[in-house]
């Protein structure tokens, strides 16, 4: 026998209670049922193609469009939003929607992304990653109970980020779930009493045991998934599934999310919009025309946020808690965009501005309606920092400010070079929920190649 | 009692425990577990995914000419040929978890295609859902299979006769599904399960039918990438 047991094989055998034989030719698996603990369930929201965040919570003031430094096709003077936490943003009347759930999330300004890539690929990979070329994806990371699932895709978008650590996150919509549900009820059980399961689960297990290649590998992938699918079956069959409408694709999506929490197929959901090119509302507004639509474009979008936080609250987890006080949820887009694009001002779009992003945080472990960071160039006559011009000669961005991990405000000093653990980024966010979920810190994201781990933002954590 | 008698003693000890405990030295026969060593995986290897096991299946065991997509055991078939009826099949698009080519020219990959428990799930259900259909060949339903097909059942639908036990049979069925897939251990190892007691002594012919083609295709070898 291998003394050097692992996770996995420990929690077979103490799950089958065979401690006098080790060798047991089948299990049954603990799957960790959600309902027997206090569950952590989270939500990323993702708005590919880069939203302006000028038009939402990190808005500018009138007298920077006169003087031409910042486009605003919507024309008023945006309103102070004030935190909780006695910061404040400007934001546009295009926020209106999200008024209702301002205590339930913080906003979070002058979040860096990766400021030597403004390509939409490298930006996504480094959300997902922390790699502007791709890695692990970071919900996985967080699937500590070992639920079949590590995360569900339940948005119709796509995103194109080289992730190494997908196999258990698969896309799943409410029509494909509720189609499946009425075929597995009629399915033969799939169990370890089966002589069926016995049989295939050894020859998996044998497979998987002659070498080290990819092909032992996916026979221990099978094996290490087939222990769960009696448990699978009967939990998505059990699924209480409602028609989707139209009009209410969100609102199907959320439903189906929280039936696949609450049943402990998944605690993890990624949610992609179809917003950048090709999508019925594209947020990749480099022509004048596309940054104009985003007028009556971004309520909708802000709209579909508004809808999930309703959704979530609306929906009841047990007796006393609702989905929303039970799952922590995060709404990014790939970055900021510039103040402005090339040419006529007044025809003006806007190209992608890696050097600052907006991310909401809601629900479950958050301080909700805090303001938290803030970005420079507020105001036509702001100074720059050298950390600034060195990635933005011709002045056309906004930059987060430097942050004050201990106090969670931002710094106003002037940084002559950029240096990554000056600011907010990306990895600060990531880490932040890494520590909510205790993952390990040999897991967390590092500020650069070599460099220490992004500091957490303990501020917003309840 | 002397020395040698002692550790034959024990030795016949540590053989009892370890047959009580169902290990087998050396795990040969098929329904011995076995003996697992932790390994760093290279890879974790991909399914062929939905368009190859669909080809595969139509070349060996389909008519040709005759309707066939594996999709049908894993969602309702379309009602019509318009377009309403073929958006509304493939919009639930569960046959995309079992791995497919999804993208366009300049960006495309292979997706879905590590086991998971839900891909599992499904494969289940559309194996499943062809050995059925495969079993009710002994029904006289035979005009979608191909005669390979038709000639392999003939024997197979005597079960439990003993003819449908013989190695020509099992070699039949085996090879149907599996042809040149997998090694020979591997046909050895699934004769020995379909011959032993719980699969051989069953006397429901759909049953044994089911499981006969159910336990070849859920395999490594059928379904992965090698």
């Amino acid at each position: 026998m291998d003394s050097n047991i692992s996770r996995r094989d420990l929690l077979k055998y103490a799950g089958s209670g065979a401690l006098t034989c080790l060798a047991v030719p089948s299990f049954t698996p603990r799957i960790a049922n959600a309902e027997e603990k206090d569950p952590h369930f989270i939500l990323q929201v993702i708005f590919p193609g880069g939203m302006d965040t000028h038009y939402l919570f990190d808005a500018r003031p009138l007298e920077m469009t006169k003087n031409k430094l910042i486009q605003n096709y919507i024309g008023e003077e945006p309103n102070i939003w004030t935190g909780s936490n006695g910061q404040s943003t400007l934001a546009t009347k295009l926020t209106n929607p999200l008024k209702p759930y301002k205590d339930y999330f913080s906003i979070i300004n002058g979040v860096v992304m990766d400021p030597t890539f403004d390509g939409h690929e490298q930006n996504m990979a480094f959300w997902y990653t922390g790699n502007p070329f791709g890695g692990e994806f970071f919900m996985p990371h967080l699937n500590k109970l070992g639920l079949p699932l590590d995360y569900a895709d339940i948005g119709e978008g796509q995103v194109f980020v080289m992730m190494s650590n997908t196999s258990k996150g698969v896309p799943l919509t409410n029509k494909s779930m509720k189609g499946l549900t009425e075929k597995i009820k009629k399915l033969p059980r799939l169990g370890s009493e089966s002589h069926l399961f016995n049989h295939v689960n050894r020859r998996m297990k044998a497979i998987s045991q002659i070498g080290n290649g990819r092909f032992s590998g996916g026979a221990w992938a099978m094996q290490d998934a087939l222990q769960n699918i009696s448990s699978l079956s009967d939990r998505i069959s059990h699924l209480k599934l409602t028609e989707t409408r139209a009009d209410e694709k969100t609102k199907s999506s959320i439903d189906l999310m929280s039936e696949l929490f609450k049943a402990g197929i998944t605690q993890s959901a990624s949610m992609v919009f179809k917003t950048d090119f090709g999508g019925q509302v594209n947020l990749d507004v480099h022509s004048g025309e596309d940054a104009k639509a985003q007028v009556t474009s971004l309520p909708t979008l802000i709209g579909e946020v508004a809808t999930i936080f309703k959704t979530l609250k609306d929906t009841p987890y047990d007796a006393k808690r609702s989905m929303l006080d039970m799952t922590t949820v995060l709404v990014t887009t790939e970055f900021g965009r510039t103040m402005r694009g090339g040419g006529n001002f007044d025809e003006s779009g806007t190209d992608h501005n890696s050097l600052v992003n907006t991310v909401l945080v809601g629900g479950k472990g958050i301080k909700g309606g805090q303001v938290i960071g803030s970005s420079d160039y507020q105001s036509s006559n702001a100074k720059l920092s050298g950390a600034h011009k060195s990635f933005d000669a011709e002045a056309k961005c906004i930059m987060g400010n430097p942050f004050d991990f201990d106090k969670m405000i931002s710094r106003t000093d002037l940084p002559s070079a950029y240096d990554p653990k000056d600011y907010l980024t990306a990895s600060s966010i990531i880490n932040t929920v890494y520590k909510m979920y205790g993952v390990s810190k040999e897991q967390y994201r590092i500020i650069e190649r070599n460099g220490p781990a992004a500091r957490t933002l303990d501020g917003l954590l309840i | 009692m002397t020395s040698n008698k002692i550790i034959s003693f024990i030795q016949l000890a540590l053989l009892t425990s370890a047959v009580s405990c169902g290990i087998e030295p050396g795990g040969g026969s098929e329904s011995a577990p076995v003996e697992e060593k932790k390994i760093e995986y290279t890879a974790i290897g991909n399914y062929r995914g939905y368009e190859i096991i669909n080809q595969v299946i139509k070349d060996r065991m389909i008519h040709k000419g005759a309707e066939f997509e594996l999709s049908d055991y894993l969602q309702k078939k379309p009602h019509g040929n318009d377009l309403e009826s073929f958006i509304e099949s493939t919009s639930g698009n569960l046959q995309v978890l079992l791995g497919r080519n999804t993208g366009n020219g300049l960006k495309s990959g292979y997706q879905n295609a590590q086991p998971n428990s839900i891909n599992m799930l499904l494969w289940y259900l559309v194996v499943n859902g062809l050995a059925d259909d495969v079993a009710s060949n002994c029904e006289g339903e035979t005009d979608r299979f191909n005669r390979d097909v038709t000639e392999s059942m003939t024997k197979i639908c005597a079960w439990p006769d003993p003819i449908s036990k013989d190695d020509e049979t099992l070699r039949g069925i085996w090879n149907l599904a599996m042809q040149y897939d997998a090694p020979e251990d591997e046909y050895l190892k699934w004769k020995e399960y379909i011959l032993g007691a719980d699969v051989a002594a069953s006397k429901d012919r759909r049953e044994a039918v089911l499981t006969l083609f159910v336990s070849a295709f859920y395999n490594p070898y059928f379904l992965l990438q090698h």
